[in-house]
């Protein structure tokens, strides 16, 4: 193992419920719909996985476990849409900064999660982070399993959020 | 300690909507236990491969799907490096796009409000134009492309989302 990868920060999400929406060739594809009445019903989805290709399509998003309650309730008015979507829950997300658009962090998650058999749901970059999905009882477990490859500075930031901001 | 503050856009803000043309979309499909060594492989010896942006997502068939974007100068290198892996026997099923588009923006708490990932994605999707992969985590949105679309993407978003003028 080479030199540790140098991360700024680390930070955890709250409980988070993951929820997949699949359309396969010649099916409609349903996240569009998913996503226009999860705004219609003011949930927030803080992440968002997507691709398309081959005539298949693959979506997955995350709200917070306190907006499930409002997602069951649409759901049950769109029955095409709950016959279609799967949940885990609690799902929890981890942001690593910076990423440098270097594949090394990348890969770094991609050795550990798959040596120790941890899941990964989804995975994305942003500006600067690279924010992956897994069990939520897995978050502390992760970061563990993460060190001997991470070095962290000293007076690095929580990695629990102080502050929650929501929009109502 | 709780604070309401109230705050209404007509449209939502974002700092600008940015255009990376010429890119090459890397698919990667591998199983979960075969991830360990094509992680290895990226940490090691990917060099100074740099990625604009990345995408893993889990597959109906416990598969991994792990979409790589990277300017087409580096596409000849991953190539390499894929290469030499299936040729020590690693089976990752790759699927090469190229050339595709990046379209990305950030914008205030975007990750903390609901609607953004319907006005971006509903909107493309309602007028017809192609998504080949989308994200949105943090306050960032990036959506990639076929090659010419991202002009018409950026036209789109503009209609949108309130952009500074250029």
């Amino acid at each position: 193992m080479g030199s540790k990868i140098r991360v700024d920060g680390i930070k955890f999400s709250q409980e988070l419920m993951h929820i997949t929406i699949s359309s396969g060739p010649g099916k409609k594809d349903l996240n569009t719909r998913l996503l226009r009445s999860m705004a219609e019903n003011r949930i927030n989805c803080p992440i968002l996985f997507y691709s398309a290709m081959d005539r298949c399509s693959q979506g997955a998003v995350c709200i917070t476990l306190e907006d499930s309650h409002r997602l069951e309730q649409m759901l049950a008015m769109n029955p095409d849409l709950k016959e279609n979507v799967q949940y885990l829950s609690p799902v929890g997300a981890i942001s690593l900064f910076p990423h440098k658009f270097s594949l090394k962090l990348l890969g770094c998650l991609m050795h550990v999660f798959g040596k120790t058999g941890l899941p990964i749901y989804g995975m994305a970059a942003s500006l600067s982070a690279l924010t992956l999905t897994t069990d939520f009882h897995m978050l502390d477990g992760a970061i563990e399993s993460l060190m001997p490859y991470i070095s962290l500075p000293p007076n690095h930031a929580p990695f629990r959020p102080q502050l929650r901001i929501k929009a109502i | 300690m709780e604070t309401i503050a109230v705050y209404w856009e007509n449209r939502a803000k974002t700092y600008g909507l940015q255009v990376e043309r010429e890119l090459s979309l890397f698919q990667i499909s591998t199983t979960s236990s075969e991830l360990a060594e094509l992680g290895s492989m990226l940490m090691n010896d990917s060099g100074g491969i740099r990625f604009s942006w990345a995408l893993v997502q889990t597959s109906s068939h416990q598969r991994l799907k792990i979409s790589l974007l990277l300017s087409q100068e580096w596409a000849p290198a991953m190539q390499v490096l894929v290469g030499h892996s299936q040729e020590n026997g690693k089976h990752f099923d790759v699927q090469i796009v190229s050339p595709v588009e990046l379209v990305y923006f950030h914008g205030p708490h975007f990750g903390d409000r609901y609607g953004i990932a319907d006005t971006t994605l509903g909107t493309l999707r309602r007028k017809g134009l192609p998504i080949l992969a989308a994200g949105c985590t943090g306050a960032s949105v990036y959506i990639v492309a076929p090659e010419h679309y991202s002009e018409k993407i950026k036209q789109t978003l503009s209609d949108s989302f309130d952009t500074p003028n250029e």
